[in-house]
């Protein structure tokens, strides 16, 4: 019979745990008095299997659920209880039986017991070691050694059990006295002081020995509801499904480490790499993960738990949450995947030497380090065709099989500048979003091919920033005839502006222009803040990425699992930032996607590109503090020209830098303004808020927005460093915070 | 009551661990921050003296995602089980959604967990609030120790009411029945406020658009957002 529902699923309870060990005691038979003669006469009956507790095992029958048949009392013997006692203080005895006036039953509490006839009967032992020593007529010892402590006596059944539900079982001397057989006590006349005084008998050894037919529930009790014992566990589904995630996680894991020993060399398209994986990431790109952005989250709106929240426009959460706000900007479909959001596994491999955009075919390394014809003019920073978006979003598409290899003959394309020292490996199937069906316009044919594959990997030579200073190969002549898919047959082209077909269309023409502007300049995010701040309108360009350095290779290591050793190769990753970069994959657990990166305080352009091999994506770019602020490159930016700089920007009153401590650093407020009470109040502020915020929301805030009227305080918080903006309005633009986030991790990047 | 968070999506249900003192209560919430290993839980907040007695409560918040489109977010909160701290008991007492009470095996603390279990009748009226309102579940804590107090007595005593209660047997300290506990619990709220009205059921009352409250559109929201900070 179930008495319990363990568990949602679990209709059939356990079978007694097999380490208790015994079955339940058999009940005792309820005694009927004799009408008359002495108590002491009435044979105490030994019920076979029923164990003076004391003498019982540790863990015996005790732990056993006892049957409780409902509604099957004994005749004569319904249980009766007493009611719920009704004060706590009430700690004497509890009798409340039902025939007691004002004892009645609320419908909410347990039905009042019939009085019930019948004794239970204990071992005088057991009750004499509870009497007052004074009231005994011999020690207690003698009457162990005489046997006679084993003697039992009938208690009435009404008087003990009507005690049960109050937890334990009293009587006054009194009581007992009457039902005590001579020579074990004192004379009553002697004892007159003890007779009110309560003996609390042993709760144990007297519930052992009433039957189990009398502690039945009351026949009427109304069961739980079956749905909510059917409904599914919350938190055991949340248990699972995390187990079944991090299993996932780990055969990701593994299919990933195998993949990783022999691609340094060998050249992978984009769009092949995280599709070779055969696993899907654990979320759409495109959407960007409340916990991948634990930093910078803001009281003005604290990020959703939840997907299904809606993602406020005027909603800051971090250099990361800003990142993605920015992205908003793009004009990205909303069907296709975010297209500036490559994901890369949760392990982290970084398909470092991944440069090419678009799907070309695999081809040694040498090939992509020789020069290629591009104009001089072309630059990074300039806006280029939208290759990246091609292969950003054919980057979460599955794997395409590999077609059959065309070989086309040599001399039918102009792609002269492939130096493909030999045949490449069969080339994938170009795999194009969802909004370009076609591969190809009507009139591409093999030449047209050939040159948008020129194209791609001109661009990417163009992008690879360091290879180009690399001596070029030898050219060979047979590296023309690479090997075409019979896919890229012509096909109808639709109606609409396809970004593939924009591709095919400009390689058609000379090699410089698509590269120049095919679009109008985007102004980057980060340059509206310094046009406003009367900076150079147009943000100084990010250090030509040709002068730079050149990194000695494809450097491939687990971003998830690398140290910051191996981050200190990667050229112009200083050790600061390296440090940060661990710091930061620690605190987000991992990196989900390579533009996660650009969360990295300090992380630029330059670096991102030689840490990923990738072009940055439009949405993230990221720039220098004097770049941010629009100081000349070669300036020393003072903590002064900071705050200075800032408290330029429009609608602004005041800026200040202080410390944890309250003291201010630098800066400037409104007049009739207390600036150092400002600086003091702020780390004050902070504690205040994230004792309760960090209740709702699980994490602390690291930025304040307090509207106010007049001047609106906008504090950031970075470790151990604190900006303060004033602003007339209720809150900065996004990206003034922006600018503002970034600015104070650099700084705190710096004092580290 | 329950606090239902348009703007975030979030409900907030309030479980409260009753029961007399030294009886497990703050294991329980010490072994499910344990076992609930995902990353939607809350630190374990416990207020406790030298000897780990609780002095004020403990709390814990974890979140599922059981209703459709909302985060369900448990706080879980125990009170002291020391007789003395009744204003303590009867102030983390409001606003509760549902009870654990956990009864501890000992025969010697059965008068204790009646006592408890009295406490906390009142201690809900003077929320004006009563069992019969609030779901609550029955643990049974402690049966690995010798002696236990069987489960028939344990059920004649604190689940002999009108309606039955759920009730488990536990161990918190090993985690045995923890989890199942406040799966049951949880279960409780989440039928409770997960019933609508079905309007394809005729007799049915219709829902009344004037009484129920829109989700605020998205200028309200946003000044939701900024009004916390």
């Amino acid at each position: 019979m179930g008495l319990f529902a363990f568990g949602k699923k679990d209709k059939n309870p356990p079978e007694p745990s097999a380490s208790v060990g015994k079955a339940p005691p058999n009940p005792p038979k309820i005694q009927t008095p004799p009408a008359s003669g002495p108590i002491a006469s009435v044979k105490p009956p030994q019920p076979s299997g029923l164990i003076p507790a004391s003498g019982r095992p540790a863990g015996a029958a005790t732990t056993q659920p006892m049957v409780m048949p409902r509604g099957a009392a004994a005749p004569g013997m319904k249980p009766s209880r007493a009611g719920i006692p009704q004060s706590s203080r009430s700690t004497q005895r509890i009798v409340l039986p039902s025939n007691v006036p004002g004892g009645q039953a609320q419908s909410t509490k347990a039905l009042p017991m019939n009085a019930s006839s019948g004794r239970v009967n204990l071992p005088i032992g057991m009750i004499l070691r509870c009497l007052p020593p004074e009231v005994l007529a011999s020690d207690i010892s003698e009457f162990e050694a005489s046997g006679a402590a084993a003697t039992e006596i009938g208690l009435p059944m009404s008087l003990v059990l009507s005690q049960l539900p109050s937890g334990k079982v009293e009587m006054t001397l009194e009581e007992l006295v009457a039902h005590f057989p001579t020579g074990y006590l004192q004379p009553t006349q002697s004892i007159a002081s003890y007779l009110p005084t309560l003996i609390n008998l042993p709760l144990m050894d007297v519930v052992m020995r009433i039957p189990p037919d009398l502690l039945a529930l009351r026949p009427d009790q109304k069961d739980v509801d079956a749905a909510i014992i059917n409904m599914a566990d919350p938190f055991t589904e949340e248990i699972l499904r995390e187990q079944a995630e991090a299993a996932r996680r780990q055969t990701q894991t593994n299919i990933i480490d195998e993949s990783q020993v022999p691609q340094t060399e060998e050249f992978v398209p984009q769009d092949q790499a995280p599709a070779a994986k055969a696993v899907p990431p654990p979320r759409p790109p495109s959407v960007p993960l409340p916990t991948q952005r634990p930093s910078g989250a803001t009281t003005a709106m604290p990020a959703p738990p939840m997907p299904q929240a809606p993602v406020l426009p005027g909603r800051v959460g971090g250099v990361g949450t800003a990142t993605g706000a920015l992205r908003t900007n793009s004009p990205i479909p909303p069907s296709a995947p975010n297209a500036t959001s490559r994901t890369i596994s949760p392990s982290g491999r970084l398909p470092a030497p991944t440069r090419a955009t678009t799907p070309i075919p695999s081809r040694p390394k040498a090939a992509v380090t020789t020069p290629i014809e591009v104009p001089p003019q072309a630059s990074p920073s300039l806006p280029t065709v939208p290759l990246p978006t091609v292969a950003g979003q054919t980057s979460a598409l599955p794997p395409p099989p590999r077609p059959p290899v065309a070989p086309l003959s040599q001399g039918s394309t102009p792609a002269s500048s492939l130096r493909s020292p030999a045949a490449p490996p069969t080339p994938p199937v170009p795999v194009l979003p969802s909004s370009a069906p076609t591969p190809a316009p009507p009139d591409a044919g093999a030449d047209d091919l050939q040159r948008l594959a020129a194209l791609a990997m001109a661009q990417l030579g163009d992008n690879a920033e360091g290879e180009d200073e690399q001596p070029p190969q030898p050219e060979p002549e047979a590296s023309e005839t690479r090997p075409m898919p019979e896919e890229f047959k012509p096909v109808p082209q639709p109606v609409a502006a396809l970004e593939t077909s924009f591709i095919a269309s400009n390689v058609t023409q000379p090699m410089v222009p698509p590269i120049a502007a095919p679009q109008p300049p985007k102004p980057l995010p980060f340059a509206a803040p310094a046009a406003s701040v009367a900076a150079p309108r147009a943000p100084a360009p990010v250090a030509a990425p040709v002068t730079t350095s050149a990194p000695a290779g494809p450097v491939a290591f687990n971003l998830n699992n690398c140290t910051a050793d191996d981050l200190r190769q990667i050229p112009e990753c200083s050790n600061e930032l390296a440090e940060a970069i661990i710091q930061y994959r620690k605190k987000i657990g991992s990196f989900k996607r390579l533009e996660d990166l650009f969360d990295v305080p300090g992380m630029t352009k330059v670096i991102y590109q030689n840490l990923t091999g990738e072009t940055t994506p439009p949405d993230s770019v990221t720039q220098s503090l004097n770049e941010l602020l629009g100081f000349p490159p070669n300036q020393h930016v003072t903590l002064k020209d900071v705050t200075e700089r800032i408290a330029c920007w429009p609608d602004i009153t005041g800026c200040v830098l202080s410390q944890s401590s309250g003291l201010s650093l630098v800066g400037q407020v409104p007049d009739g303004m207390d600036k150092a009470a400002i600086v003091a109040f702020a780390p004050r502020m902070f504690d205040a808020v994230n004792k309760s915020f960090a209740e709702i929301t699980g994490r602390e805030t690291d930025e304040l927005i307090i509207p106010a009227q007049g001047n609106s305080f906008h504090i950031f918080r970075n470790k151990d460093l604190y900006l303060i903006i004033l602003s007339r309005l209720p809150q900065m633009p996004d990206r003034h915070m922006k600018v503002a986030r970034f600015v104070l991790a650099w700084l705190s990047i710096r004092q580290n | 009551m329950a606090f239902i968070n348009y703007s975030s999506r979030e409900i907030q249900l309030k479980i409260v661990y009753y029961g007399a003192a030294l009886c497990g209560k703050t294991t329980n919430l010490v072994t499910l921050h344990k076992q609930i290993t995902h990353a939607q839980k809350g630190e374990l907040v416990s207020l406790a003296t030298d000897a780990d007695r609780t002095l004020f409560f403990d709390f814990l918040s974890l979140n599922t995602k059981t209703l459709p489109g909302f985060t369900t977010r448990f706080q879980l909160y125990t009170v002291p089980g020391q007789a003395i701290y009744n204003t303590t008991r009867q102030l983390v007492l409001k606003g509760v959604d549902g009870i654990v009470f956990v009864v501890d095996s000992h025969w010697e603390k059965m008068a204790d967990n009646v006592e408890s279990f009295a406490n906390l009748q009142e201690n809900l009226v003077e929320n004006h609030l009563s069992l019969v309102q609030i779901p609550y579940v029955l643990q049974y804590n402690k049966r690995d120790i010798p002696n236990a107090a069987p489960v028939n007595y344990l059920e004649f005593t604190f689940n002999n009411r009108a309606n039955r209660a759920l009730a488990f047997e536990a161990v918190a300290a090993t985690g045995f029945g923890v989890l199942e506990t406040l799966n049951a619990a949880a279960r409780l709220l989440l039928a409770k406020y997960s019933k609508t009205p079905n309007a394809n059921v005729t007799g049915m009352a219709q829902p009344n658009p004037s009484v129920a409250v829109p989700p605020p559109s998205e200028d309200e929201r946003v000044k939701e957002g900024n009004a916390v900070a």
